[in-house]
């Protein structure tokens, strides 16, 4: 009997696909490339390709870049794991009370469509400016995603199953460490996967509000000062580190854990 | 033989849209050790809903269950249930992960050598040696099935509970698997439960077919099954026993497959027990 390794079929589909997308990008480049040169379009507002990338080099050497992405990330994951953990308490009080659902509920459905930076006036008028601000606004927009895809995946487990598990004596916690959370990972993951690119755009959003950040900065920051300077290949250098790291966090990470996980079981939410 | 199972004066109501539907009415039966039990009715008459009860599932309005004299009213490893649905098994573990699962779970065998080499031998047992490591949604409908009686026979329960575990596959699947299972159960001697919806069924699996009408829910009859070992449709007495139970339960002669149809569009129990799931 075959073994059943799905890895290595994904691998190279991974490969092909990647492959293709370097292609594309790099044609992209060339064309960008093309149209900058000919001068047909003032350097100051369409800069060559050529120039974008010396910029990212120099930023690159002089630590820049590096500096901006480790601020950025930090409050990322910052802010991430204040939503997870917020998720988690409302989602329990939720399925353990039917009155907190309702009221999450409600409260969901108020703000879930306010963007997070919407919502960072405020935030900077009750905890000033600096890193507490942006991770509130961080929070803010990926908690509402969060709560509803857990609560949804914890639903969707079918009934079969955990009476299943009930049948072997699990029960509380047990049962839904073992039975309930494996159950709804795909939506888990689904949520996380939302959350970030959520928080991710409202913390570039954030920190390009000026001084939001109060004097420190990220990526966000970053392109805010080039901008401030008209140093015009530094802002599009921004935006590629800014559009790269989304790029890797979604297929390096995220794409990854879905393929030997909700993939591999049979359990994609199409 | 001891008695393994005794039910006496279950009564199970369910309130729905402030009705009171009785499912079950004073059920009385006792079961002894090694029998293999059928149940037979028409679709609402109760049969899930007792298999539930005494699964530990559903609380009773009144009455009892007993396992070896001890009163039950939770589930337990003691009574495993098989179930109609092929969505039993845990998708996110392979088919020996499944029953290691189960054994690891209940301290049946607790570490995870123990366990991986007692799956394989259930495993073996129902006849999917070579499949240990694929995933649910890689097998079909009996294969499923299989695992899950696998599954339920490695915890080593007193009472195997089968509720309509062949109702969604197609009918060579069904035969296939209805051999498999009667030839498990000469193996292992577990007492055995099963519901079923199709008479030919009933009287193949059953040493002893307990009819049961509906509304409220209740014991018809108890036919002891005197034809032995491997029963066919050519079985002498067979057709006896066949014409009996359709006169009993109401049914035309010559129905297809002789299953039981309502002849009138009563919402059955298990239909309104799931819209109160599905409500809450």
């Amino acid at each position: 009997m075959e073994t059943n390794k799905p890895t290595n079929r994904f691998r190279a589909r991974f490969l092909g696909r990647t492959c293709r997308q370097i292609v594309f990008v790099i044609a992209l480049a060339a064309i960008w490339e093309l149209i900058a040169s000919t001068g047909y379009l003032p350097p100051l507002l369409f800069p060559r390709f050529s120039h974008v990338i010396q910029a990212l080099i120099k930023e690159s050497l002089n630590g820049e870049v590096l500096g901006r992405t480790w601020f950025s990330l930090n409050l990322v994951a910052w802010g991430l794991s204040m939503a997870t953990a917020s998720a988690v308490l409302a989602t329990a009080l939720a399925m353990c009370w039917p009155v907190a659902s309702e009221c999450i509920e409600t409260l969901m459905a108020i703000l879930h469509p306010l963007p997070g930076i919407a919502i960072l006036p405020i935030v900077i008028l009750w905890l000033g400016t600096g890193r507490k601000s942006i991770a509130t606004v961080i929070w803010f927009a990926a908690v509402w995603p969060l709560i509803a895809n857990l609560h949804t995946g914890l639903r969707s487990v079918p009934i079969t199953q955990i009476e299943a598990g009930r049948n072997l004596g699990l029960q509380g916690l047990h049962l839904v460490r073992t039975v309930l959370i494996p159950g709804a990972f795909p939506y888990i993951l689904s949520g996380l996967r939302v959350a970030w690119a959520r928080a991710w755009q409202a913390l570039v959003a954030s920190e390009m509000v000026f001084g939001a950040s109060g004097g420190e900065g990220g990526l966000g920051w970053f392109i805010y000062k080039r901008r401030f300077f008209m140093e015009v290949p530094g802002v599009f250098a921004g935006m590629i580190v800014i559009v790269l790291i989304g790029l890797i966090v979604e297929r390096v990470c995220f794409e990854q854990i879905e393929i030997r996980t909700v993939r591999r079981w049979g359990m994609t939410l199409e | 033989m001891k008695h393994v199972l005794t039910i006496s004066k279950l009564t199970k109501h369910f309130r729905v849209h402030e009705r009171t539907l009785i499912a079950l009415q004073d059920i009385d039966l006792s079961v002894k050790e090694g029998e293999f039990i059928t149940i037979i009715g028409p679709s609402g008459c109760g049969k899930s809903t007792l298999l539930r009860c005494i699964a530990g599932f559903e609380t009773l309005t009144q009455g009892s269950v007993r396992v070896e004299g001890q009163e039950v009213n939770r589930p337990g490893i003691d009574r495993m249930m098989v179930f109609q649905g092929l969505d039993q098994l845990l998708p996110w573990l392979t088919v020996l992960e499944n029953v290691a699962f189960a054994l690891r779970v209940t301290r049946t065998a607790g570490t995870k050598k123990k366990s991986r080499t007692l799956a394989e031998s259930y495993i073996n047992l129902v006849g999917l040696r070579g499949y240990e490591d694929f995933y649910p949604h890689q097998l079909s409908g009996g294969m499923k099935q299989r695992v899950a009686i696998a599954r339920a026979l490695s915890v080593q329960p007193k009472i195997l509970l089968m509720d309509e575990p062949f109702g969604s596959l197609d009918t060579f699947t069904r035969k296939a698997l209805q051999e498999e299972l009667a030839s498990i159960w000469q193996k292992t001697k577990v007492t055995v439960l099963f519901v079923t919806h199709n008479i030919e069924e009933a009287i193949i699996q059953g040493d002893r077919i307990i009819a049961m009408s509906s509304q409220p829910g209740r014991i018809l009859t108890v036919i002891d099954n005197p034809i032995s070992r491997p029963r066919t449709p050519d079985s002498p007495g067979f057709a006896d026993i066949w014409d009996d139970l359709h006169r009993l339960l109401g049914v035309q002669k010559g129905s297809v497959g002789g299953s039981l149809r309502q002849q009138q569009r009563i919402v059955s129990y298990e239909e309104m027990e799931t819209r109160r799931l599905v409500a809450t």
